[in-house]
């Protein structure tokens, strides 16, 4: 009887430990590779380590775009008391709504958050449910840190949150490196900008290594050269105890930073340019405003340095300040001056050339034979008839260096209509007009060389010799980019070469075209280009005491608008080191706009060049 | 006393026990964030020789002693509770233990060995349990200090006192309707129970009926404890990660894992070989224990073992349960395993006591019959 319920006892505490082996077994034998991942992925972390993205720099190592520090304004919805956002206020001088403003915005954040988890997770769950979950949800989110102002400046007050926590409950700072650009909106359309990988387009992006919301470089050379820039994450994988110490360091690779870009910019004379635009285009702008005609547009300037054809300055007005760029974005996009616009490239609207076209027209007949040093045409202010393809003076009989002198368009009338639209417009893609140079930057635009090929193709009609006149003086179909006038004016400066420009410093050179003509023949045109500057169209520009050369343009436009104001040519005379092309828009006569920009621009930057007093 | 009265057997069951407890121990008390070994072992091999003395000391005195004592024990039992109650040191939310000096004593452990005695003594006293009214004072002796530790409050310990008290009244005879009826009525006052439970342990009963179907936030909230332990013993699989390569262990998510998870540290690294030798060895000491309850014509004895055994088995089963999740989690320890003094010397206790009903088989028969 006893030995009986002992032994039903001894039956009970086996069936006990039955159920714990089996539970054990389970556990361990069945399952246990589940719960081996299970300790290992609390156990391990992979960090990314990002790598610092290289600076884009000018010639003698000035900073243009750098990653430095940068410090958000953090805020946790669930912590502010009145106290600590009555301080923030305060600290940060700001108003009220300004203040309700960020934190709409977070508040936004959180339950756009808070829908896409509904969606993700609890789509098929009741509306009960769904509501139940988000304002949990909800509550959750507003008790972590949120993005209340971005790169705070004043560092007094984000020193006062990092040492004094206690007295700005739900706030806090985040350090994070932020692009900067510290010469503002110089060279904007050049650099380019950063912005996010959203997620529309992560797929294309996830191959190469960027997580959702990096920062990407786009436009200009932060996206041309992304891939040098950028470098590449570290990783280090580590074991993390129970409260997230890490341990023991498993694996560390080093990130590996990005590469400097150095440009063969000079930011001074960057600067200098851009700034004789910028006051060029203003005095423009008054002066129309004062005989009440139309306003002018943009500008560019382009300097390139005629030894190697590196880019000293390409400058584009209106500018904006790079990091401005998203938050002025759409503003911009409605500017008639269409300020996001790079236009020494090409632009919107790539413009005619003008008169400075004339120099090529000369070195055409030159070369051809067509005309010689003496030979002349004869003006009379006008070619065949009175009002019709006019002069801007009477000039007689006039030869080619006084032609250029003067900007005598009947002589290149004559000239163009001997030489046939065939010559003329195969001279003018020798010297590369209508097709692309070929420069580091994203967005260049070839222009247009007309011949009657192409009228017959695009317009369906026969080329007359007035088509033939209007293309020897610059006008007409023609195209042309301050870059590629530019770089023409190189070749007239140098033995011809036309070297591509470069921005990148250390690029390797490449020889490009080259123009070919005879030496006598260059001497002539360059003779006749200082004569434009000493007694020609440009001679109460000043450009004389820089000792430049060059030639005037005013590009005629129709429909009532003001002249392009041009001036290309090079400096110093006798040992040519810069050659240049200014384009003021819709701003009047090239010699009374754009010769005094040139100006300004050379005797800004002559300082740098040794034996160029 | 002659040595070759001693059951070697029983004793070597207990010292391999504690051997393992030792070792599992040492791993579980490397401090990471020291990176070294915190003081536990030594401590606890300290603990081990106490009771050890206690454990021999008590083998002089013939256990018929505390039969005569039985009651005057269990007083002094009570009066140590509600002391506790009163002056007792408060450790999370709790108030178990009494300082003493330099050591404080958990007295619910002590309780434990007393009410199994007195109930021995009571159940001697009265060979025939027919009616209702016999049962009556033996639930009296249970209840009483039951409900003082509910106040502490110790769930677990408390609870332990049930199987105890049914144990003992099946090993004395109690008719088996009244058994019967006696879970009966026990299972239908759980639910009731419930509503008096405090909200951390209600939490935890939560915990132990959801565990298989957690939410993440659950995981990392109330469940943590439990969840964190089941994966020390998953992830120990068959063979287990090897003494002293627990991460589960060693990187602190296994809460208290020298003392009431031992068992978890000891599933992670020796896998679920080591946890069936453990248990193989809890059954043999067991089995050694409750034979001799049967071979025993004495009903003292026989319930003293009866009532020790099945409490330690209890012990043993409720802390591997909650480590493994299928048991609500308890501050009971692993009896010869866990650190801790005063459940190594209540142990101790128990295990003198039927040491010494199994020496002193022939000598009381013919003594008392």
């Amino acid at each position: 009887m006893i030995r009986l319920r002992i032994h039903l006892l001894i039956a009970m505490i086996g069936l006990c430990f039955v159920v714990l082996l089996s539970r054990l077994f389970y556990l361990q034998i069945l399952s246990g590779a589940d719960y081996v991942d299970e300790a290992f992925s609390r156990i391990q972390r992979s960090i990314p380590i990002d790598p610092l993205r290289g600076a884009i720099l000018d010639r003698h190592g000035e900073v243009l775009a750098r990653n430095e520090p940068g410090f958000d304004l953090m805020v946790i919805p669930a912590r502010v008391t009145p106290e600590s956002r009555a301080r923030v206020l305060q600290r940060m001088d700001i108003e009220e709504k300004d203040f309700e403003l960020g934190m709409d915005e977070v508040r936004k954040v959180i339950s756009r958050e808070v829908r896409r988890e509904i969606r993700y997770r609890y789509r098929e769950r009741t509306l009960s449910v769904q509501k139940r979950v988000s304002r949990r949800l909800e509550r959750q989110l507003r008790g972590r840190s949120w993005l209340l102002f971005p790169d705070l400046d004043n560092e007094l007050f984000r020193k006062e949150i990092f040492i004094d926590k206690d007295q700005f409950p739900g706030f806090e700072i985040r350090a994070r490196p932020i692009r900067r650009y510290p010469a503002g909106s110089t060279l904007c359309h050049v650099i380019g900008s950063m912005s996010k990988i959203f997620k529309e387009e992560y797929e294309k992006f996830r191959d190469r290594g960027y997580f959702l919301n990096d920062l990407i470089g786009r436009g200009g050379l932060e996206g041309l050269h992304e891939e040098l820039l950028k470098g590449h994450r570290g990783l280090r994988v580590v074991e993390r105890d129970s409260r997230g110490v890490i341990q023991k360091h498993l694996f560390y690779e080093p990130p590996a930073d990005g590469h400097d870009l150095r440009l063969s910019i000079d930011l001074g004379i960057q600067q200098c340019s851009e700034n004789a635009l910028d006051e060029g285009l203003a005095d423009a702008r008054r002066r129309a405003q004062r005989l009440g005609t139309t306003p002018p547009g943009g500008g560019s300037v382009v300097v390139l340095s005629v030894p190697d054809g590196h880019v000293l300055a390409i400058a584009s007005s209106p500018r904006f300040g790079i990091s401005e760029r998203r938050r002025r974005y759409t503003e911009m996009l409605e500017d008639p001056l269409h300020p996001l616009i790079h236009r020494p490239v090409g632009g919107y609207r790539v413009p005619p050339p003008g008169s400075v076209f004339k120099i090529l027209t000369g070195i055409a007949g030159l070369e051809t034979g067509k005309i010689d040093k003496l030979s002349t045409y004869h003006c009379r202010g006008y070619m065949h008839r009175p009002g019709v393809f006019k002069c801007l003076g009477r000039h007689g009989d006039i030869s080619l260096i006084r032609a250029i002198e003067k900007s005598c368009n009947v002589y290149f009338y004559h000239l163009g209509e001997e030489l046939g639209p065939t010559v003329l417009s195969s001279w003018a893609r020798a010297a590369g007009f209508g097709e692309r140079t070929g420069i580091d930057l994203p967005g260049e635009l070839a222009g247009l060389v007309p011949d009657p090929a192409w009228k017959k193709e695009v317009y369906g009609k026969t080329w007359f010799p007035a088509d033939s006149r209007y293309l020897a003086i610059g006008q007409g179909a023609l195209e042309t980019t301050p870059l590629q006038v530019a770089r023409f004016m190189v070749a007239v400066a140098s033995d011809g070469r036309l070297p591509i420009p470069k921005l990148v410093h250390d690029s390797v050179p490449e020889t490009g075209l080259r123009l070919a003509m005879r030496p006598e023949n260059l001497r002539l045109i360059r003779e006749s280009m200082f004569r434009v500057v000493e007694s020609g169209t440009a001679r109460r520009s000043g450009l004389s005491s820089v000792r430049a050369a060059g030639k005037t343009g005013s590009a005629e436009l129709g429909g009532g608008q003001e002249t392009h104001a041009w001036f290309a040519g090079y400096a110093p005379v006798d040992n040519p080191k810069v050659a240049f092309a200014v384009l003021l828009e819709n701003s009047g006569h090239g010699g009374d706009v754009a010769a005094p920009v040139a100006a300004k621009i050379l005797r800004g930057i002559r300082d740098k060049f040794a034996g160029w007093k | 006393m002659k040595l070759d009265r001693l059951d070697w057997f029983f004793l070597i069951l207990v010292f391999l026990i504690l051997t393992v407890g030792v070792v599992d121990i040492w791993s579980a008390s490397y401090q990471i964030n020291q990176g070294s070994y915190a003081s536990y072992p030594m401590k606890q091999l300290f603990w081990i020789s106490f009771s050890g003395a206690i454990f021999v000391g008590l083998l002089f005195i013939p256990y018929l002693k505390f039969y005569q004592r039985a009651y005057f024990l269990y007083a002094c039992g009570i009066a140590l509770l509600i002391l506790t109650i009163v002056i007792g040191k408060t450790v999370n939310g709790s108030r178990r233990w009494i300082a003493l000096g330099p050591f404080s004593m958990q007295t619910s452990e002590v309780m434990k060995i007393l009410i199994v005695i007195a109930l021995a003594r009571y159940l001697k006293d009265r060979p025939r349990l027919d009616r209702w009214q016999d049962l009556l004072p033996a639930l009296g002796i249970t209840f009483l200090p039951m409900i003082i530790i509910l106040r502490q409050p110790d769930l677990g310990t408390a609870m332990l006192f049930i199987p105890i008290l049914f144990a003992m009244l099946l090993a004395a005879g109690a008719r088996v309707s009244h058994l019967i009826l006696l879970i009966v009525i026990g299972i239908n006052c759980l639910p009731v129970g419930y509503f008096f439970l405090k909200p951390y342990q209600k939490a935890r009963l939560r915990t132990f009926i959801s565990l298989g179907d957690l939410s993440a936030s659950q995981r990392m909230g109330e469940a943590y404890q439990a969840y964190q332990s089941q994966i020390g013993v998953g992830s120990g699989g068959m063979l287990g990660k090897g003494w002293g390569k627990g991460t589960q262990n060693r990187l602190n998510f296994v809460p208290e894992r020298h003392n009431d998870f031992i068992f978890s540290v000891h599933c992670e690294e020796f896998g679920f070989l080591g946890a069936m030798i453990l248990l193989g060895l809890y059954f043999l000491l067991f089995l050694s224990g409750l034979s001799s309850a049967s071979s025993s014509r004495e009903m003292f004895g026989r319930l003293v073992i009866v009532g020790t055994i099945t409490m330690m088995a209890m012990q043993v089963c409720i802390n591997v349960g909650m480590t493994i999740g299928i048991f609500p989690i308890t501050g009971l320890t692993l009896p010869l395993v866990s650190y801790g003094g005063s459940s190594m010397v209540t142990t101790f206790i128990g295990l003198s006591l039927i040491m010494g009903v199994k020496m002193r088989k022939s000598m009381i028969r013919s003594v008392l019959a």
